[in-house]
């Protein structure tokens, strides 16, 4: 027996054991690397009370998940769409109350999965000393120092159930190989694997396992910490796979106009997630040929 | 000649201000909503009195100076790959993101009050508030360590110039002098805080936030009637200076060449 077990899998067998109130860390920052395809897929399965957890930055795949009532509570340092405004589902489910909030710095986050990765309770970070952020968030707590007593915030340790992220390569081991940043991924594969979570890529191609060995100083992330892979081409659409090809604005904004109203919304989480049974299908319905040749990463401009 | 109908926009004028206020050598990170604004001031000052200067893209790693570079666009997002490859030299590993000192950085917020405090988190009660900020960001760590830092404020009125603020999310000199030294922050705090009708700073025994320069257009009068914060004003106020030919020359040739930050929404009033 010296087959190794390959970890391609279909989006029901990865998304297995996904239910209401777990605990879903998304990865990539702001509109790069974000797996748009496996967000969608989780909406489509209609699972609530979501803890949603990303860092440093969300904006449409955390918004989405708010917008088709996924989530139950957001831990999200920024949560916005930068140069594009707020987050328009993110600011009515808060005003709304529907969902609540557990503010933070991006150094209490990465301190909590910092601590989930170590075995540790607890981590330590200087954020929020002279702020109210303990007083709005009752796993950051102000603590003096053991060995110096200077004022410090503890944050708990965060264990998150699942994780998925977005890779430009994988093999069907589960190595990981990113073209641009890869943002804290890696930190949150740890998290989650430490903590005892799931951890399941797309990518935008599986390639040979080779392809690793040949040069495994550009892997990113070990198959040590992946749990299934999906190959998903262009499943970070309509965000970038950061080096590979840019984010979409026109189809970012096009969310932000649908957000704008109850039908609007509705109707966006209907023709985008709900009436597309597969990424192929939404591919061929929502992504054309030309979006993608002027998509592509450029580095450069003439 | 007022700014809006001069030929420098106010965020051209905020990206001058800014760029003045960076020295040589020094390493910072441009962030907040608008972060055209502080990229273009960082690269301003490479490009004019600051040429080892390296930029830091905030929330990611990329180290950059543009001295002796083709010119390279702006771009509205920071983390556009056209944005990094404007001379990114180094990419810092996530964690060493956040190891690495700055001298200074730029922040945003909902509200600021008289000492520079800043709110990010949300306006009215927070369990249904009437306005939920985008949150935090790095902004509580960063106002703790680095040796100083610019606020910039996209609406100079009562509503986000305040006496207190909604919730703290960074402070900056808390509620007076010696609050930053008895909590062990280590950093400098607020340094200026720019608005589109005016400059301030802070005095350095009252740590009060006090008026620097008002731009072309406004007047004291103007800038006391929209703002909500006890502030000092010194008996003169100058207006604040525009930037020479040969600078706005530099600014719009070789730091901006599309005119992204003249043709940002609310760039002449309109």
């Amino acid at each position: 027996m010296d087959t190794r077990t390959s970890k391609i899998s279909s989006v029901d067998l990865a998304l297995e054991g996904l239910e209401d109130g777990q605990t879903l860390i998304i990865g990539g920052s702001l509109f790069h690397n974000k797996p748009m395809f496996l967000v969608r897929e989780i909406i489509r399965r209609k699972v609530k009370d979501l803890v949603v957890v990303s860092v440093p930055q969300a904006s449409i795949d955390v918004d989405l998940l708010i917008s088709a009532g996924c989530v139950a509570e957001v831990r999200v340092p920024y949560m916005g769409f930068e140069y594009l405004g707020l987050a328009p589902g993110f600011r009515k489910a808060t005003s709304e109350g529907k969902i609540s909030v557990w503010e933070c710095d991006e150094t209490h986050l990465l301190a909590a999965l910092e601590a989930a990765a170590r075995k540790l309770p607890s981590g330590i970070a200087k954020a929020g000393v002279g702020t109210d952020v303990h007083r709005l968030n009752p796993d950051i707590k102000l603590v003096k120092d053991h060995i110096s007593g200077e004022p410090m915030t503890a944050v708990a340790a965060l264990k998150p159930d699942l994780a998925i992220l977005h890779a430009a390569a994988g093999d069907k081991y589960g190595n990981l190989r990113y073209v641009g940043y890869s943002f804290a991924d890696l930190m949150v594969a740890e998290a989650t694997r430490q903590g005892g979570g799931k951890i399941v890529a797309s990518v935008d191609e599986v390639v040979p396992n080779a392809s690793f060995t040949n040069d495994p100083f550009r892997t990113n992330i070990s198959c040590m910490l992946v749990d299934h892979v999906i190959e998903a081409p262009y499943g970070a659409y309509p965000c970038s796979s950061h080096g590979s090809y840019q984010f979409n604005e026109a189809a970012i904004i096009d969310y932000l106009k649908a957000a704008k109203s109850e039908n609007g919304i509705a109707d966006y989480i209907n023709d985008h997630v709900l009436s597309v049974p597969s990424h192929q299908h939404y591919l061929d319905k929502h992504v054309n040929l030309q979006s993608l040749i002027e998509a592509k990463a450029k580095t450069y401009v003439d | 000649m007022s700014i809006e109908s001069s030929p420098v926009a106010w965020p051209e004028l905020a990206a001058y201000v800014l760029s003045k206020e960076l020295g040589d050598g020094e390493i910072g990170s441009p962030g907040g909503a608008r972060s055209e604004i502080p990229l273009a001031a960082a690269r301003l000052a490479q490009l004019t009195h600051a040429p080892n200067l390296m930029i830091i893209t905030s929330a990611a790693g990329f180290v950059a100076n543009s001295v002796g570079k083709a010119p390279a666009p702006l771009f509205h997002s920071t983390m556009d790959y056209r944005n990094i490859y404007a001379g990114t030299e180094t990419v810092l590993n996530f964690m060493s993101v956040f190891y690495t000192p700055r001298d200074w950085f730029f922040a945003g917020g909902l509200q600021v009050d008289s000492f520079g405090n800043l709110n990010m988190t949300a306006i009215g009660d927070i369990k249904a508030p009437k306005l939920k900020g985008p949150g935090g960001a790095g902004l509580s760590y960063a106002s703790s360590v680095a040796r100083r830092y610019f606020i910039y404020m996209q609406q100079h009125s009562k509503l986000s110039f305040v006496n207190k603020l909604d919730y703290v999310t960074a402070m900056g000199y808390g509620s007076g002098p010696g609050d930053r030294e008895a909590l062990g922050l280590v950093g400098g705090g607020p340094a200026l805080v720019f608005s589109p009708m005016a400059a301030m700073d802070f005095c350095a025994t009252t740590k009060r936030m006090r008026l620097r320069s008002v731009h072309p257009g406004h007047t004291v009068e103007e800038v006391l009637d929209n703002t909500g914060a006890e502030i000092i004003v010194p008996e003169e106020v100058p207006t604040t200076a525009l930037p020479d030919a040969e600078t706005l020359e530099i600014l719009r040739s070789r730091v901006d060449p599309s005119g992204v930050l003249r043709n940002l929404k609310g760039a002449r009033n309109d």
